[in-house]
Parts: structure tokens; sequence; C-alpha cells
């Protein structure tokens, strides 16, 4: 996810951003979100496969914030996807019109995802 | 165990939203939409060039972008003064084929090219000689 964010970010720069606008980080870009995609869902397929947990007093703790920020995470990925696949077909439509609000949106929410699944896995490990 | 959490966890209206979904985007269009008239008698200016604008110069303009060949550019009739990149004029039959076929936009193969209208006014545009 981190990588997908990085290389997202400059692949932003350099389409929209001032940059050469030669797409150089397009392929890698699309091969870091697949795989990003994929473990994702993989993980999310794993959770829901869990055994119930105990039912215990809704207190804030590690286990309410690693499920705060996986939800978070959740609508962050879903949003990704067809935000990402808009932006992408659109662009491969030749269409400009809102293509750089799109791809900019893309890129808070890409950010945000990152702020949320940070969030969980810290407080799944601490 | 493993069914009734799954029943209970990924409903099946959730289940039948997602797919809706993801069998209805691929179908939506996110290019320009076609042109409502066909003229007879195009010329690039006028007519061709608002069409490429529409659908191929984000990629095929001056820098060519997002992984487009350098070696031609479409936003020009011919090269500026000083300039030897092949531009529209001299780009034209390959171009058109292109869009022809179905090949250009690369969305063009979910659909998403030239409609039939434009493809119509480009081919008036070749009969009359590709004019300026």
């Amino acid at each position: 996810m981190a990588a997908s964010c990085i290389i997202g970010q400059l692949n932003y720069n350099d389409l929209y951003g001032g940059g050469s606008g030669r797409g150089s980080y397009m392929l890698p870009h699309q091969l870091l979100v697949y795989s990003t995609t994929g473990l994702f869902t993989a993980t999310g397929i794993y959770a829901l496969l869990a055994p119930q947990p105990y039912n215990k007093p809704l207190k804030f703790d590690t286990g309410l914030v690693h499920r705060i920020a996986a939800i978070g995470a959740t609508a962050g990925m879903v949003a990704q996807v067809v935000l990402g696949f808009i932006t992408a077909r659109t662009a491969d439509a030749g269409n400009p019109s809102g293509l750089h609000e799109m791809a900019k949106i893309h890129d808070v929410v890409g950010w945000t995802t990152f702020g949320f699944m940070t969030a969980a896995g810290a407080a799944w490990i601490f | 165990m493993l069914n009734r959490n799954l029943t209970d966890r990924f409903s099946l209206l959730r289940l039948i939203a997602v797919s809706a979904w993801a069998l209805a985007m691929p179908a939506c269009s996110f290019g320009k939409p076609d042109i409502a008239t066909v003229p007879a008698h195009p010329t690039f200016e006028i007519d061709v060039k608002p069409l490429l604008a529409d659908h191929c110069l984000l990629c095929h303009g001056y820098p060519a972008t997002r992984g487009a060949p350098t070696s031609f550019r479409l936003d020009v009739y011919n090269p500026p003064v000083g300039t030897s990149t092949p531009a529209a004029y001299k780009e034209a039959p390959r171009f058109i084929q292109s869009i022809d076929n179905g090949k250009m936009p690369p969305s063009a193969l979910w659909g998403d090219g030239v409609g039939p209208n434009g493809k119509a006014m480009l081919q008036n545009w070749k009969t009359d000689g590709y004019p300026d």
C-alpha cells in the first residue's frame, strides 16, 4: 500500500503536477495497485472467515480502533477502485474533462486510505 | 460454522450490489459524446481538430504524453516552421485507420471510442483530401 501510494504520487506529479507527462509510472502504479487490492481482499476474506469473537462490552481499546480503522480502510479501498477505474477509463478515452480533478481526488483518498490502514495495522500490532 | 459466518457477514444483498456494480461499471461511458451532425466538407481547423481534442490530444499533442509515441503530433495540421515532427496532415491516413478499426483511443476496446458521426466526418475529410 505504501509503495502504491508513493508510486501513485509520482505518477500524479508526472502527469498533472508539471512532470514530463511521459507516463513512466503508469505501469508500475497499475501493477502495485492490483497487488495491493489483491492483498487487501485476501486479508478481508481472512478476517471475515475468522471465528466469532467472544462477547465483551464496547469500550475504547485497540480492538475498537482496529475495527474503526479497518472499516475506514475498506471504504477507502472500494472508493479507490471506483475512482481509479473511472480516472483510467476517462484518460483512455482521451477525454480531458475533469480528469485532473478526478486524479486529485484519487490521490487524496489514496493517502487517507493509507492512513486508515496504518492505524488499523498499528492497533492490531500494539 | 463457516457458512453461517459468511451468510451473517456478507449478505446476499451486498453480494448482489457488488456484482451489479462490477457488471455495470465497464459498460459506462467515460468519453466525450459523439458529434451531433456530420459536416459534408469538414476542414481540419473547424471540424477535425475539435474532434481530436476530445479523443486524442490528451496523449498525442505536443509533447506526447502518457507513453504515446513522440514520432508524430496531431495538434497541428503541418509541422510548425523549424520543426520536422510529422503532424496531422501527414499522419491522417494512419490515425483515421486506427480510429476506424477500434485501435484508438485505447478505450474504444470497451465501446468508448469515436462515435459513428465522428468516424463519418473523418471519412468525408479523407474523401476531400484532408483539407486544412
